[in-house]
């Protein structure tokens, strides 16, 4: 079930009933029924998918740590075959779901242009929703266990609760093992009964959902409507287009982190940040530093070191950033597009690097104070303006609209767009445009003061009186109820990282 | 601890409170539709001797006040807009719970409708003013594609909670914002204007046109509840620009009509010449019958449920006061209205003594020279009917009519004059001196009348008589008595 679903409206609450109230040794297997419940929301079947890689990474996981305990090359390899047998089965049943059919398509473009007959392919798999995040994190948990980081799990709920708990199971945050596997494990120690926490842990829940309905799905309108008719537009409308799509991806999926870890925190678990201002990163570089966290860190800790990381030249740093990029981009979706995404931003952490002592040298001389607010905010557009070119590739539907788009940005100039209020008819009304600007600033400054004063949004009103905080969340609380897009005449939008 | 569960729950109360209240603000309240089923409830039990069901040819066609008034039948029509079959079949199945009618009218224009579904706005209409009851939860069924959002439409916020684009006064206040007009509403409405549209010839049409599986399905319904609780039902086809088709969905109710011994009034075709509707003077848009056209008919169904049911004339009945009420919201409307037609400018004298206007005259004043004998007459006679003495219309001013008195004058003969007005808790009057061209090129400074910001002033030299009812609160008329003509200005 989505979290923006009347479903999940009366799910949680009483998920959070009987947690809080039944015999602690009971709590996780509460919440791992409560987690397959919540999975089959979308397909019953998918929960035996789930199952499945549950067991396999398990069984490897106990498996890896006892060859472990024997010495001996044998034993050895013997462990490492465990862990490589782990990660292909997993890797195999992702790619089955969710590769295939591209691959039999870009298989087929190939023995066409070699003048073969095309294979057909006679059926048709679903994606399971979140299948990339799961599999990641379980994925993960081995790899831990054969670097002896943690120990394995042997209760074999527990380790399934790990891999399917609710709030983060189909869009992140994707947890690694020693923090949530460890909290699961001590679950029956938490005390729930924390004032503090479960409202803090309600007001991030709120903000998710105020990103989410309030920002996230309104932008959408805009940005559907310019992607799908970019050829009707200007550069002014383009542009609007691809910014609102960078409003809406970063609303949209940091919503989900948000939602979770507000979710997960009322019932006394700490999930890692996700986001963290990414949009006021002065490099692309620092963009990946703050934009889906768990996911770059992944990469880094499981794929980028054990590729030789940047111990091995310059070359091979760079062959292994680029190799990062690309497969992340191909995480995101089986499209070429994502691929492209991927590359671009591959591309400029490369380009960053190599242009790096030049940059400084070239500021050097022309004595730029690179210390002032000027500079950082230029750094920042520089970024964000980066980020807006992959962000057409990564919502574009194929490469050559993406194309298309971009270069009818600079081919059909319209300033006048500005000032005859053409931005009121790209989708939205006038009274929803504004609408969305006024979220838009508002969740402008909540970053801010995140970025600048390190205060996070449930902490906005720690020493003020009861009333304030009251105030705000009851401001929340109906700015979502009223402005939120759900119901009659809003289509419900879903979380767009669902699939990916 | 205890402070804490203090805080909470006053929180809680807090957001209870504001859901109630956005409830009260946000909730539908379509006047052709919710509210209808709304006002329903508010009826006494076992009141409501005809029930009229059906779309809004049925709401605008049976006109409710005269059935009381001419006949004392206590009618109600429980339509809505565009209402289905299917929704008819279930207003009934709601109605007869606390209702035992002596007689069902059924207006079948809906029954053309070709797809299963109507689109999601009539669907909200047409279900949403039912009270929880195993009722609606089939009304939602049958009106909702469950695939699409069947199951969110239990959830009425899910409707409601976007309307913060179209919220206006009726939203903050009960009954539409005007309480002594509506809450004896038996759900008639009537439009007084006036379109001319085009008349068919629909006497060819001999085949009949079979409906969908759904609409029959729940016509049969109709019937058989009806005749599960014996009371009798009728069928009706009210004037419309018609098209052949939709005869031939009338020729199929004919036979089921007649199969199951229901009479059915076409009055497009059999009963056209009884009712004598004319397509110049009778509808106000192609789809409704205006308060001339609904009369007409209304008057041939009063007589035909007269002599052929048992409906006791229950004017004068203390448990009837609620249809007397309401009737004279129609007969206030209708004296509006013809006050507005009036053509020459003495008429309008007859407005001064009603109760229920307010009226603000004002007068640029003359000298004697300036008029004919005649215009001089017409003049005089205005003013005295309406008790005004010649100093002070010879003068000129400003004068305010309330409750059939004189209750303001002023002479306006300082510069600084102006006036404000209350004429509702909507609506207001100002009363200003506005600078205007004449033709000849000079300007004079004469009194505007400005009613929420808007100029109703129609002459610049003469009386001008802006006459506002209270009870509909509404604008009735404005005209001017033009001294350089000697004309009524509408």
């Amino acid at each position: 079930m989505q979290f923006n679903s009347l479903h999940f409206l009366i799910f949680f609450p009483v998920v959070l009933l009987v947690y809080f109230f039944i015999p602690k040794k009971m709590r996780y297997i509460w919440l791992l029924a409560a987690s397959y419940y919540f999975y089959m929301g979308w397909n019953a079947k998918y929960a035996i998918l789930i199952a499945f890689s549950t067991v396999v990474t398990y069984l490897c996981g106990i498996l890896i740590e006892q060859i472990g305990f024997e010495e001996g090359k044998a034993w050895l390899r013997l462990k490492r075959f465990t862990l490589f047998l782990g990660i292909s089965v997993n890797l195999a049943i992702l790619f089955l779901f969710k590769y295939l059919d591209f691959a039999f398509e870009n298989l087929n473009s190939l023995l066409e242009a070699l003048g073969f007959s095309q294979i057909d392919k006679s059926f048709d798999l679903l994606l399971p929703v979140g299948i990339s995040f799961y599999t990641f994190q379980a994925l993960g948990y081995v790899i831990d266990v054969y670097r002896k980081n943690i120990s394995a799990e042997y209760n074999l709920f527990k380790y399934a609760l790990f891999v399917s708990f609710f709030p983060q199971l189909v869009a992140g945050p994707i947890e690694r093992s020693g923090n949530l596997l460890t909290q699961v494990q001590n679950v029956h120690k938490i005390n729930l009964w924390n004032y503090e926490r479960i409202v803090k842990g309600f007001m991030v829940m709120m903000w998710g959902f105020f990103l989410k309905v309030v920002i996230a799905d309104r932008a959408a309108v805009v940005v559907n409507e310019v992607f799908d008719n970019y050829y009707n537009y200007g550069s002014v409308e383009l542009i609007t287009g691809v910014v609102f799509f960078a409003v809406q991806i970063y609303c949209d999926f940091a919503s989900y982190s948000t939602i979770a870890i507000g979710a997960a925190n009322i019932m006394g678990f700490t999930l890692m940040d996700n986001f963290d201002t990414p949009y006021f990163a002065m490099s692309i570089k620092e963009f990946w530093r703050r934009w889906h966290i768990s996911l770059t860190t992944w990469f880094r800790d499981y794929l980028y070191i054990p590729l030789g990381g940047n111990r091995k030249g310059k070359f091979r740093k760079y062959l292994n950033t680029m190799t990062v990029f690309l497969v992340s981009g191909l995480w995101h979706g089986a499209n070429w597009t994502y691929v492209v995404w991927g590359g671009l931003h591959g591309a400029y952490q490369i380009i960053g690097d190599l242009t790096k002592k030049p940059k400084e040298q070239l500021c050097k001389k022309l004595n730029v104070k690179t210390g002032a607010f000027s500079f950082k905010a230029v750094k920042v557009a520089v970024t964000f303006f980066l980020t807006l070119i992959a962000w057409i590739f990564f919502r574009a539907d194929t490469i050559s609209i993406a194309g298309g788009y971009l270069a009818r940005i600079f081919t059909h100039p319209d300033l006048w767009a500005l000032t005859d209020s053409t931005i009121y008819n790209i989708g939205l009304k006038q009274q929803e445009m504004n609408i969305l600007l006024i979220s838009i600033f508002i969740m402008l400054l909540v970053d801010i003061l995140k970025y600048k004063k390190n205060i996070r949004f449930e902490n906005i009103a720690d020493n003020q009186n009861f009333w304030v905080r009251g105030a705000i969340i009851f401001a929340l609380i109906f700015t979502v109820v009223i402005f939120g897009a759900y119901g009659y005449s809003f289509d419900a939008q879903q979380f767009i990282y669902f699939q990916f | 601890m205890k402070k804490k569960f203090l805080k909470v729950t006053s929180f809680a109360l807090a957001v209870i409170l504001a859901f109630a209240g956005m409830y009260f603000v946000f909730d539908f309240k379509y006047l052709d539709s919710v509210f209808k089923m709304d006002m329903f409830y508010k009826q006494e039990e076992n009141t409501v001797d005809v029930l009229v069901l059906g779309s809004s040819h049925a709401y605008q066609g049976v006109n409710t006040a005269v059935l009381w008034k001419e006949y004392g039948i206590a009618a109600y029509d429980l339509c809505g807009a565009a209402q289905p079959i299917y929704n008819s079949y279930y207003y009934l199945e709601e109605a007869l719970k606390t209702q035992t009618p002596k007689a069902i009218i059924l207006d079948l224009y809906t029954l053309h409708y070709d797809t299963d579904y109507s689109e999601t706005s009539f669907a909200i209409k047409n279900t949403y003013g039912l009270k929880w009851s195993k009722t609606k939860i089939e009304a939602i069924k049958a009106s909702f594609d469950s695939e699409q959002w069947g199951n969110q439409y239990f959830f009425s916020i899910l409707q409601y909670h976007s309307r913060y684009n179209d919220l206006n006064k009726i939203d903050f206040y009960p009954y539409q914002a005007n309480k002594a007009m509506y809450e004896n509403h038996k759900g008639f409405y009537c439009y007084f204007y006036t379109k001319e549209i085009n008349e068919a010839d629909l006497s060819e049409v001999n085949y009949a046109n079979v409906p969908t599986d759904k609409n029959v399905y729940y016509l049969n319904k109709i019937i058989e509840l009806a005749e599960s609780k014996n009371i009798p039902l009728i069928f009706i086809a009210i004037p419309f620009e018609a098209e052949n088709y939709h005869e031939g969905f009338f020729n199929y109710a004919k036979v089921i009509a007649k199969a199951g011994n229901i009479p059915f009034y076409d009055f497009l075709t059999d009963y056209k010449d009884a009712v004598n509707i004319d397509y110049k003077t009778d509808f106000s848009d192609s789809q409704h019958l205006n308060y001339k056209g609904n009369t007409k008919l209304t008057r041939f169904l009063g007589e035909m449920l007269k002599e052929n049911y048992n409906i006791p004339d229950n004017r004068g009945n203390e448990k009837y006061s609620s249809w007397e009420k309401d009737a004279q919201v129609y007969y206030n409307q209708l004296e509006n209205h013809d006050t507005s037609q009036l053509t020459y400018f003495q008429a309008y004298t007859a407005a001064f003594s009603n109760e229920r206007y307010k009226i603000i005259v004002t007068s640029s004043g003359y000298s004697k020279e300036e008029l004919t004998n005649q215009q001089e007459n017409t003049i005089d006679m205005f003013f005295k009917s309406i008790g005004i003495s010649e100093e002070e219309y010879t003068a000129g001013g400003v004068w305010l009519f309330e409750n059939g008195e004189k209750v303001y004058y002023n002479d306006c003969s300082k510069s600084s004059f102006s006036k404000a007005v209350e004429l509702s808790r909507f609506d207001d009057a100002y009363i200003k001196p506005v600078e205007k061209q004449l033709d000849d090129g000079s300007a004079v400074i004469t009194n505007g009348i400005f009613v929420n910001k808007e100029e109703q002033t129609k002459v610049r030299k003469g009386i001008n008589v802006y006459i506002y009812d209270t009870f509909t609160q509404s604008t009735v008329d404005s005209v001017g008595y033009n001294f350089e003509t000697g004309k009524l200005v509408q």
